[in-house]
């Protein structure tokens, strides 16, 4: 449709631009005073969605086109760790490729794949980026980026073993990618503190900061960053999942921390309270019991609606709902940073 | 009057995956390609090695503002044999049909220009005075290729005289009384025999492309922000004349955007220039890369009545800015009373 004027275009934007999909929304239940409320339709994502896996569940999706597109851990019969991708119109229901993800790469030095779990999506400027737990001799953080979610373009492992939980801010501060991790052991990790790291370049990291580390209760044996932190006139909210050693094992929940806009290792508010901690059949019964474990948050600037995605029992996956200004005054009311 | 830049630029970034623009993505040409109704995005692009081989890319969109890259390869790259050694900033139109992409070139690679010659690992080789002065002096002259769908390209040889440098040379995407019509930036075209103090904006008519056979000056640096002042985009033709954003050189050094309206069938009447800058560096995509301090338009498209500029930031970054198009017209037309 172009008009006999050169290089101009009508009905270009009109034809092409569509609304985005809403991201999933239910309102607070009736009675509840909560910041954070579980979806009534728990668990969205089933352990046996494809019928190879055997789970699925800390998971990442973005907003992708008219929709939603997400990278999910599903790890299979054989219970090997694997990463795949998948879409939805709603957020909700989801059509997940049957194939894993099969990295494409330029160096074969690290194209030997190991296994990857517990994935992170985050756009930045033109691109979106993978980080996941990705075995090098050990658990590191592996980094790819992806435009369509079908190839998929691997990096390098920003870090040497042993690492786990990379979770990339939606921009670069102070002209760099940066980046939340944790780095740990090779077992069952009974230690963790967050880190924040520094890139020129999402290959060399460095400038690594500490954030914040454990303290007692319900974050007292680790903690990792969750999903991509969401940006605020405050600073960053960061979702954040802490870990409490019982005499039955670890049990993991959900809180937040506000985080320096231009400093984020500077935590200004933390949560002395958990936010959403394992209660529901589905989070205390799986193949880890008592675990919440969020990946991802879809965020809605004009209504301040947050969709957090968490894996529950390392089996299914969950969706909870708040709101930007709820969450922010609770954790101010509730913080424990003097 | 100012461009409004987008929020989310840049809306590219060097991409590090690809040696091939690792380090560079910038100085974007930009046309709507009506057959498979997306814009198409041309840049410059270069990787992280000591010659600083550029490169041009292809990256398309649906809606103007998001792009996606159409290749891990770039669609053109130098040809050291034929002199081609560096190929830079590209101006796309399209002619009855055909694209038409101007480039500047020098005949080798350039280093890496932004640290000094001394602590370089490699210069553009040296030659006795018997050698042409392009050559001697690495200097930059401008390029053709034709394509009919952006996917088979022929370079169809240069546009400018070897004796001098010639770069910034963009077509007209309309024949003008049967004339191909050109804008040209002679480098050393400045002095009192050439009418102006500081390189300028020169145009030419012509049955064969190559304007320099007889170029005539057509703007020159007027303002504060302006002494270099050299041609950006390639003209839209609009119901009140050809619009052309031009890039101009201050005494600081930065690089900044103006516009001039030239009427449609006498380009070489000017209806209205901006008086003061329509963009100038100011955001970290624009201040800190490989040039700190420029923004340089090597595209534009109207799309629904808003003008999209695409630009280069910083020698590293493409962004985008848009303003209405009508009052960017209405703009430049009051601006000539």
């Amino acid at each position: 449709m172009t008009s006999k004027l050169t290089n101009t275009i009508n009905g270009l934007a009109k034809e092409k631009v569509k609304p985005s999909a809403p991201i999933p929304w239910e309102d607070r239940p009736v009675g509840c005073s909560d910041a954070v409320w579980r979806s009534r339709r728990n668990p969205v994502i089933p352990r046996d969605l494809l019928p190879t896996s055997n789970s699925i569940f800390n998971s990442a999706v973005v907003r992708f086109g008219e929709g939603f597109a997400g990278v999910f851990r599903c790890d299979d019969k054989r219970r090997y760790m694997q990463m795949h991708s998948g879409f939805s119109k709603d957020g909700v229901n989801w059509d997940i490729r049957p194939e894993r993800i099969k990295f494409k790469y330029n160096d074969d030095d690290i194209s030997q794949w190991e296994f990857g779990y517990d994935p992170r999506v985050c756009w930045i400027e033109d691109r979106y980026y993978v980080t996941w737990c990705n075995g090098y001799h050990g658990p590191t953080i592996g980094i790819a980026y992806t435009y369509n979610f079908e190839d998929f373009y691997l990096i390098d492992n920003a870090f040497l073993p042993f690492n786990r939980n990379g979770v990339m801010f939606p921009r670069k501060i102070n002209g760099e990618y940066a980046m939340l991790s944790r780095p740990s052991d090779n077992s069952h990790t009974p230690f963790g503190d967050i880190f924040y790291s520094q890139s020129p370049n999402m290959i060399h990291w460095g400038r690594h900061r500490h954030v914040m580390g454990t303290l007692p209760g319900w974050q007292m044996t680790k903690i990792g960053a969750g999903p991509i932190p969401i940006e605020t006139k405050e600073g960053w909210l960061l979702f954040y999942h802490g870990v409490l050693t019982s005499c039955n094992g670890f049990v993991y929940s959900m809180g937040a921390a506000l985080l320096d806009l231009e400093k984020p290792w500077k935590v200004i508010y933390r949560n002395a309270s958990y936010l959403l901690s394992p209660q529901k059949d589905y989070e205390c019964v799986g193949d880890v019991p008592n675990v919440v474990f969020p990946c991802a948050a879809l965020y809605d600037k004009p209504t301040g609606r947050i969709a957090v995605y968490y894996g529950a029992a390392d089996t299914v996956t969950c969706l909870a709902f708040c709101k930007l200004n709820e969450v922010l005054e609770f954790l101010k009311a509730d913080n424990c940073i003097v | 009057m100012k461009l409004n830049r987008y929020e989310k630029n840049p809306i590219l970034s060097p991409n590090p995956a690809n040696e091939w623009e690792s380090l560079v993505t910038t100085n974007p040409t930009a046309w709507y390609d009506a057959k498979s109704n997306e814009i198409k995005l041309i840049y410059r692009a270069a990787g992280n090695d000591s010659l600083h081989t550029i490169h041009l890319g292809l990256a398309t969109s649906k809606n103007g503002y998001d792009f996606t890259r159409q290749s891990d390869a770039p669609i053109f790259s130098p040809v050291p044999d034929a002199n081609l050694g560096s190929i830079e900033d590209p101006r796309i139109i399209q002619l009855d049909g055909l694209f038409y992409i101007t480039f500047a070139y020098r005949p080798f690679a350039p280093g890496k220009y932004w640290i000094k010659p001394d602590e370089r690992d490699y210069n553009a080789p040296a030659f006795g005075a018997e050698y042409p002065r392009i050559m001697r002096e690495n200097l930059s002259g401008t390029g053709l290729l034709l394509s009919p769908d952006l996917k088979q390209f022929t370079y169809a040889g240069n546009l400018t005289n070897p004796a001098y440098d010639d770069r910034d040379v963009i077509i007209f995407p309309e024949k003008i009384g049967g004339k191909y019509v050109t804008l040209h930036r002679p480098m050393e075209w400045a002095g009192k025999e050439y009418g102006t103090e500081y390189p300028a904006m020169w145009i030419a008519f012509s049955d064969d492309l190559l304007g320099w056979k007889d170029l005539k000056l057509l703007a020159k640096g007027k303002y504060d922000w302006e002494r270099k002042i050299g041609g950006s985009t390639p003209p839209l033709k609009t119901d009140r004349g050809w619009l052309v954003l031009y890039h101009a050189v201050g005494e600081d050094n930065f690089y900044r955007v103006g516009a001039m309206l030239l009427d449609l069938d006498d380009p070489l009447k000017i209806l209205g220039r901006t008086k003061d800058w329509l963009l100038e560096p100011q955001e970290s995509y624009e201040i800190e890369g490989l040039y700190n301090g420029v923004v340089f338009p090597c595209g534009n498209v109207i799309i629904d009545g808003t003008l999209f500029v695409y630009y280069g930031g910083a020698d590293k970054y493409v962004c985008l800015a848009t303003c209405k198009i009508d009052e960017l017209l209405d703009f430049l037309c009051s601006s000539s009373k």
